[in-house]
């Protein structure tokens, strides 16, 4: 029993380098800038009192909340999103993070239940991903924050507690279990025709599959058996320590397919970035340290008087010809 | 941790009282969730949405929601497609809200209208196909059939 407990301790709070949370935090705040621009086109048709929602939702079920809902002026809307626009990049480069992540996830959440009509899957794991970012020392590590309170440490990773970091995992496993569930009780998936059906859907195309694969049975066949098995194998083997970077290859490889033949907004992308809480503080600071060292060359050869003096006949003849 | 577990757990397995009383704290803290994404069947039918707008000589045009280029319009036009799926008229489906059918159809009034000419209707119509099973030797879809399912006249 002690060593159940000790290893729950180990799990929700041993300090670990905050070098994964560094690398999900800047890719979220990526994503977040990204989901705020998807938004601007249309801005005036979804938020407006003039466009397709006119009003909020009348009869909210208990416990949902926005702040459009209260106050659901125009100008409070433009407001939010300047405030999301600003806090999504304030995310990525890590300045004033905890604010950041707040106000962020207020922007999404209040969004989202202002138009309800207009969001998928995807943009309800980009609200979740940013509800645990809150509760994490996102900040912590390469950050703006850590360059104001500890310039010269900069490249290191302080250990904390990774129980935020924990939940996303958590969270990752429980979507592909989830949906395993849900599509075993379809008799397409148990056929072999949802994938068939799922690509030949001409509305929701990005770029449409060639019809000799997408009509045909054998390849439908074996992709949909091959999507459950990923799915099932992310939600199960990515908690063994080995076959994790298989797993998350294919997942990968898999949500890369999804985009790039559907319409589905940002949810393949948040779906991969969740990923990177799976990185090894270890490799993750490794990566981190390979690309500083890369920048720093590379600003070395920039500085290096060699290179500016090797330059320098090229430029002068250049400059010379039109005489 | 209860929270992911209450909300993604088959209903069955979670007592209905305790499902009841986690839902309000699910809702504030945007943790309610469903991944039956393509589950557990596919949609099958392909979903056209079409506006149109008559005006009082007569002609008639017709509003489409915006469609961007695959790369980046992909995004943008995402909210759209999900907008549609909500939008156009499908019996028996609680995805269908007609309650967006008299807002959307004032909008594309706002749209078309024009200094010297305005609309007297605005028709939703529905565009549809049903996919075919994969693997046949024909062809893997059903004719489009046109549904006009609401009609907003205006003074």
């Amino acid at each position: 029993m002690k060593r159940v407990a000790a290893a729950w301790e180990r799990f929700w709070f041993a300090p670990e380098p905050t070098s994964s949370l560094a690398i999900f935090r800047i890719v979220i705040g990526v994503i977040c800038v990204g989901w705020a621009l998807s938004l601007l086109p249309d801005f005036y048709v979804f938020f407006s009192s003039h466009g397709v929602e006119p009003v909020p939702p009348v009869h909210m079920p208990l416990g949902l909340w926005g702040v459009l809902n209260i106050f659901p002026s125009f100008t409070v809307a433009v407001a939010l999103y300047l405030a999301l626009l600003v806090a999504s990049c304030c995310l990525t480069v890590g300045y004033r993070t905890r604010l950041a992540s707040v106000v962020v996830f207020v922007a999404v959440v209040s969004f989202e239940n202002r138009a309800p009509s207009i969001w998928n899957s995807g943009d309800g794991l980009l609200r979740i991903v940013c509800f645990f970012l809150m509760f994490a020392p996102a900040g912590a590590a390469l950050s703006v924050d850590r360059w104001r309170t500890a310039r010269d440490r900069f490249w290191e990773f302080p250990a904390r507690a990774p129980w935020a970091l924990r939940l996303v995992q958590i969270q990752v496993s429980v979507v592909y279990l989830s949906t395993v569930w849900f599509k075993l009780h379809g008799t397409d998936w148990l056929h072999g025709t949802a994938v068939s059906y799922a690509a030949r859907l001409e509305d929701f195309q990005r770029y449409a599959m060639p019809s000799i694969l997408s009509h045909s049975l054998l390849f439908s066949t074996v992709m949909t058996y091959w999507t459950l098995a990923i799915e099932l194998m992310l939600g199960i083997l990515v908690w063994n320590r080995a076959a994790r970077p298989y797993v998350l290859a294919l997942g990968a490889g898999m949500h890369l397919f999804i985009s790039l033949s559907m319409r589905l907004g940002f949810f393949s992308e948040t779906m991969v970035a969740t990923y990177l809480t799976f990185l090894s503080p270890a490799a993750a600071t490794a990566v981190v340290l390979a690309v500083r060292r890369r920048l720093n060359a590379a600003g070395a050869r920039m500085r290096d008087p060699q290179w500016i003096s090797a330059l320098r006949p090229h430029r002068e003849r250049e400059w010379s010809e039109p005489a | 941790m209860g929270a992911i577990a209450v909300t993604n757990l088959p209903a069955w397995s979670v007592p209905r009282p305790i499902a009841k009383v986690a839902q309000p704290y699910l809702n504030a803290t945007g943790l309610d969730q469903r991944w039956n994404m393509f589950a557990p069947a596919p949609r099958t039918e392909i979903l056209y949405l079409e506006a149109r707008v008559e005006f009082a000589d007569g002609h008639v045009t017709v509003w489409r929601p915006p469609t961007g280029d695959p790369l980046l319009g992909g995004y943008r036009d995402a909210h759209w497609r999900k907008f549609v799926e909500h939008a156009v008229v499908r019996p028996g489906n609680s995805d269908a809200w007609p309650q967006l059918w008299d807002p959307l159809a004032r909008y594309v009034a706002s749209q078309e209208t024009h200094e010297g000419s305005r609309p007297v209707s605005v028709t939703l119509v529905k565009r549809s196909a049903f996919e075919l099973p994969p693997g046949g030797r024909g062809p893997d879809r059903t004719p489009f059939r046109e549904v006009p399912y609401y009609t907003l006249r205006l003074p």
